[in-house]
This record gives structure tokens, sequence and C-alpha cells, in this order.
């Protein structure tokens, strides 16, 4: 286990006493335990096994890449128990939350069926605002937690959390809170239907690309307009997360006083999570920096009451986990 | 052409090239083709239906009404009209051009400026001679 080269990082968090996850788990040495295999894939989680490792201040354990799938169906059927578990800390339970959703929103959207993609939405953004709602979650610590990769599924999946975390700061109740969870994570609904070598292209688009690529938020309206279970402030958001509030975006070039609100929540959301992702050609950039260049566009690209909240949050003190 | 009102606000230059409604209305429609003509004419617009998860929202039902357009231009599947408040793709729109009646289907819809947006609408049929 020196070189973890084919392994992949899990948190030993996850591993619930006596499930049996049918794939190997291993860790790195810690004093006095030996580093080798913690559990087969033949046999449950050792409840006093788990502990000792544990106790001794493991809080990862290392799973064959190959495994990756077979980990995530765990974490699917579990999430509840897991997620649940006030025992679980909240840093933990952030990062299963961000495991389990991009797994569940990343085989709906492979999967392209938008009915399904809807059901999913609403159960994951009911555990994200069960979690960010009735929590003290500091931006920083989501931030710290969630996976950075670039990806559409990772990346709707984090903006619906950063989408939650602003709504609560603006006082919208959890009622509204989960809708927009449901939004965001719907809200680049339509790259499902742009080529994928555009969508993936490791550098900067050409025009005909941006052009067929600016089609996505129609393209989403398009999918989702016809849907009993779609609000028109979730549709809004899909279709306006690119306007911004001086007219200088798209599809309609509209200005902010025509933007939903839900809109002008999901562009900021969205900016800031494309700013402190990875992308094949730029590094991610840190929260301050971000936040810095996102300000140097207030009430051009962005509202700038709801920016001003948002740089609230970013400044917020994060909490004690242990609590 | 019944008289509902005009509530478009197009900017000064597009106004001044408005025609008036006896222009050559006839050999544009006999011309059209797959090239888009310029016509700028005035018309009617009918919101036909709209898909429901708009159709709820009463901030938009309640400032839109059958107006006077001004067309903008028209091929064999297009036409651009010029309206006061935003439409959405899919909605379906009646467009009366002197005798002639256009049902389009949104597809784009831009803003010019207050009470001034360019939509363009796919067209899916034309009754002549109303
Ligand atoms: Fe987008």
């Amino acid at each position: 286990m020196s070189d973890h080269r084919g392994f992949v990082p899990i948190s030993m968090a996850t591993l619930l006493p006596s499930a049996m996850l049918g794939i190997d788990v291993f860790v790195r040495s810690a004093p006095g335990l030996p580093s080798a295999k913690l559990f087969a894939s033949d046999e449950p989680v050792c409840e006093s096994k788990l502990r000792d490792y544990c106790n001794a201040g493991v809080t990862s354990a290392f799973i064959d890449v190959e495994d990756r799938h077979k980990y995530q169906s765990y974490l699917q059927r579990n999430w509840h128990l897991l997620l649940e578990d006030s025992q679980t800390p909240l840093e933990n339970r952030l990062e299963i939350m961000g495991d389990v959703v991009r797994g569940v929103i990343d085989k709906q959207l492979q999967g392209g069926d938008i009915q399904s993609l809807i059901k999913a939405s609403n159960q994951v953004a009911e555990t994200a605002v069960k979690l960010i709602s009735t929590n003290e979650v500091a931006l920083s610590q989501l931030c710290a937690v969630l996976h950075h990769d670039y990806g559409t599924f990772t990346h709707s999946a984090n903006v619906s959390f950063y989408a939650v975390m602003l709504a609560k700061q603006l006082g919208y109740d959890q009622v509204e809170q989960h809708e927009v969870a449901v939004g965001a994570l719907l809200h680049d609904v339509g790259k499902m239907e742009i080529d994928s070598g555009i969508i993936n292209k490791p550098g900067p688009l050409n025009l005909q690309e941006m052009n067929a690529m600016k089609r996505h938020p129609i393209i989403g309206f398009e999918k989702l307009v016809h849907r009993e279970d779609v609000s028109f402030g979730q549709l809004m958001m899909t279709y306006q997360h690119h306007e911004r509030v001086d007219g200088s975006g798209y599809p309609c070039a509209i200005p902010g006083d025509l933007i939903h609100p839900y809109g002008r929540l999901c562009a900021i959301v969205d900016v800031f999570e494309a700013l402190t992702s990875q992308r094949p050609y730029r590094k991610p950039m840190e929260i301050e920096k971000a936040m810095d260049f996102m300000t140097s566009k207030r009430g051009t690209d962005f509202d700038a009451d709801m920016l001003d909240v948002w740089v609230e949050l970013t400044n917020k003190e994060e909490v004690n986990y242990e609590q | 052409m019944n008289s509902s009102p005009m509530l478009v606000q197009l900017p000064a230059d597009i106004r001044a090239r408005v025609q008036s409604p006896s222009t050559t209305l006839d050999q544009c429609f006999e011309n059209r083709t797959s090239n888009r003509l310029n016509v700028l004419l005035e018309g009617n617009i009918t919101i036909l239906s709209t898909p429901t998860a708009l159709r709820d929202n009463l901030e938009l039902s309640a400032s839109r009404q059958n107006s006077h357009v001004v067309v903008k231009d028209l091929s064999r599947t297009g036409v651009g009209i010029y309206y006061h408040e935003q439409l959405f793709p899919l909605e379906k729109i009646q467009v009366e051009l002197q005798h002639r009646r256009l049902t389009a289907i949104v597809v784009r819809c831009r803003y010019l400026g207050p009470k001034c947006f360019e939509v363009g609408a796919k067209v899916i049929s034309v009754q002549s001679n109303l």
C-alpha cells in the first residue's frame, strides 16, 4: 500500500458495522496496527476492528479503483443510515452526501431518462436540504469535502449544495430550499443533448462549438417545460442561469429585473462552482480569488444583493465539526 | 385586422422603417423562400397555447394580451416579430397579416429594450384569404 495508484480513498465513516460491502477494503499502517487488508470482500465489516482503527486516528481506507461502482451502490443502498446517524461527524456526512448525489445524478444523466432524473433529484435534494439547513455548515467546509473534478454530474451536484446554502442565507424556507436544490441539479440538463466532444473538450471552444454549447439552456427548458412536477422557478434556473443582470447573458439577454430570483441565484453558485473546480486546462481557483473575481462583476454579471449575501457566507467562520 | 393595441416599444431606427399595411404583402408571401425577407409590417398576435410549467405563473399571464405586433421578417419556415413581452420556446402563436394567418411555434426570444423583444418562431401553417 505504499503506492496508491489503482486505489481510491474512501472515508472510514462510510463503513457501517456488519455491512457486507462485497469488496476488499485496505488501510495504511497506523501506530501499533498492521497495514493491510482491513476487510475481505466476503466478510462483513467487523465493529471492533473498525473501532480500533478509528480510535488510532485512521480516517481513510482504500479500495481498488475497479470496485468503485460497487462502493457507489453500497453508498446508495445505505445513504439514509449514514446521513441520519448523528454519530457520523458532519464533515463526513457532507462528504457522503457529495459522493451519493454524484453517483445518483451521474447514473440518471447517463441513462438519459428525465423522469428518473427528476425523481432522484427530489430524493437527494431532500437530504441536501436536511443536512445543510439543519446544521451550521460553513461554505469552506462544504467546499473542502466536495469533489472538484471536471464533469457535468459533479458540477450539478456541487451547484445544488451551494444553491441550498445561498437560499438558506437569503432566508428561503425549507420548501423553497428544496425547490432550489432540485432546480440546481437540473440546471444543465440541456447538456445531455450537446455533443460529448464539445462538453469534454480539453480546452477553450471555437465559435461554432461555443454556439452549440450556448443552446443548452434552451434545450434544457424544452425538456422540462411540459412537466407537471417542475415549477416555474426551477424551469427558470435551467433557462436563465447564463443570463447576466446587465443584459449581457444568454439566451435572451434580459436585464436583472426580468431574471427570476432563482435564475439569479443559480448564476452565482454556477460560476462559483466552475471557478473553484478543476478544468482540463486550468487549476481550481481558491475561494478567496474566486470571490475577488465575482465581486468585480457585482451588479454587472451578478445580482448585487445576492452576491453580498454569498460574500457573507464565504466569510463565515467554520464551526466545530464535533458538535 | 382588428384594432388591438400596439404595445411594443420599438427602437426609433426600427420604428421609422415600419411600412404601412398596404405594402406589397402578397409579394412577400408569394416570394417566400428559405431566404428571409425583411418586411417590417404591422400585424396582430394571439398566443394560442403556453406549456404547463409557464401557464401557472400569474405574473406572466397578467401582462400578456393579444395585441398589434410588428412582423420583422418572413421566410418559408419562419417568422420574426417584435412583441412587448417575453415569449418562451414552444409557445404557440398566431400572427395575422392582413388576410393571412400564420400559426407558429416560438423558438427564440431576445430582449432589445423595455417592452421590446425580438421573437423568432417556426411557421407550422399558413391560412390565406381570411
Ligand atoms: Fe450551464
